[in-house]
């Protein structure tokens, strides 16, 4: 049964891929605590990089990937902009 | 967070460059975090840094004296080197724990490696890629389709989806992690 095959491996990936990007989110919001915030921007800064990324800097771009309370806010920004459907 | 203190010179006697060190003082923390799901014992995740540092101090040297072309990108290049000591270690730790003990964990052996397979690329990818590639990544990772993350940064679907498997094609090659079958 071949289509099945098929089908059985395209579930199969479409989890594992589903796996690396959930794996990916949690990394960057949980291993770089940074609980004294060194040189973090302030959430207008992230929310703007959330709604209009091209108006942000690039190592506030940079930033969120390695400071995870700022990923977070950032993260929180984006799932309102995607709710609201404004982007 | 404590500060990350890194000696002058490895546990093997080299010294390290002062440039170097600090470079690996700036990506300490992103180096451990990967580290510690691989190896567990931040200490010697800590002198394996320092071996990777004293390494590349060497190397750089090397090519100075022999006036071949300079590390471009030392942070992305000692990041490599110490993936590639960590590895190592990795790979020599079970075979000396499975003379001793029996291998009761494989299952959790083999996730554990799926996550630090996955952040380590992840982290090579926020490292070396450009600021486009990174933005695509961080919005796939946060749900949004390829179409939403188009729209958003102004690029075509297919534009967004490319840059996406490029990125992570290039941190796999660089970092030598095959891609996983499905």
């Amino acid at each position: 049964m071949p289509s099945g095959r098929r089908r059985s491996k395209k579930h199969k990936s479409k989890t594992e891929d589903k796996e690396f990007l959930e794996l990916g989110r949690r990394h960057f919001a949980k291993d770089f605590p940074n609980p004294s915030r060194l040189g973090c921007p302030n959430d207008d800064l992230l929310k703007l990089l959330a709604q209009e990324p091209k108006r942000v800097a690039d190592d506030i771009q940079k930033h969120i990937t390695s400071c995870s309370p700022c990923y977070r806010t950032y993260s929180e920004f984006l799932q309102q902009m995607k709710t609201a459907g404004s982007h | 967070m404590r500060p990350l203190l890194l000696n002058a010179v490895d546990r093997l006697g080299r010294k390290i460059d002062p440039a170097v060190l600090s470079i690996a003082h700036e990506i300490g923390p992103r180096a451990l975090s990967y580290a510690r799901i691989l190896i567990g014992d931040p200490a010697e995740a800590i002198n394996y840094l320092e071996e990777a540092a004293a390494s590349v101090s060497a190397a750089i040297e090397q090519k100075k004296c022999f006036g071949t072309p300079e590390v471009r990108n030392v942070a992305a290049y000692l990041f490599r080197t110490f993936v590639r000591i960590v590895d190592g270690a990795r790979r020599k730790k079970p075979l000396l724990e499975a003379s001793s003990t029996e291998n009761e964990d494989a299952p959790l052996c083999l996730s554990a490696q799926v996550r630090v397979e996955t952040t380590v690329l992840l982290n090579e990818v926020m490292a070396t890629c450009d600021r486009g590639s990174r933005e695509v990544v961080v919005l796939r990772l946060e749900g949004f389709s390829w179409a939403e993350i188009g729209k958003h940064l102004g690029i075509s679907t297919h534009a967004a989806e490319a840059r996406f498997s490029k990125a992570l094609d290039h941190a796999r090659k660089t970092l030598k992690i095959p891609r996983r079958k499905g």
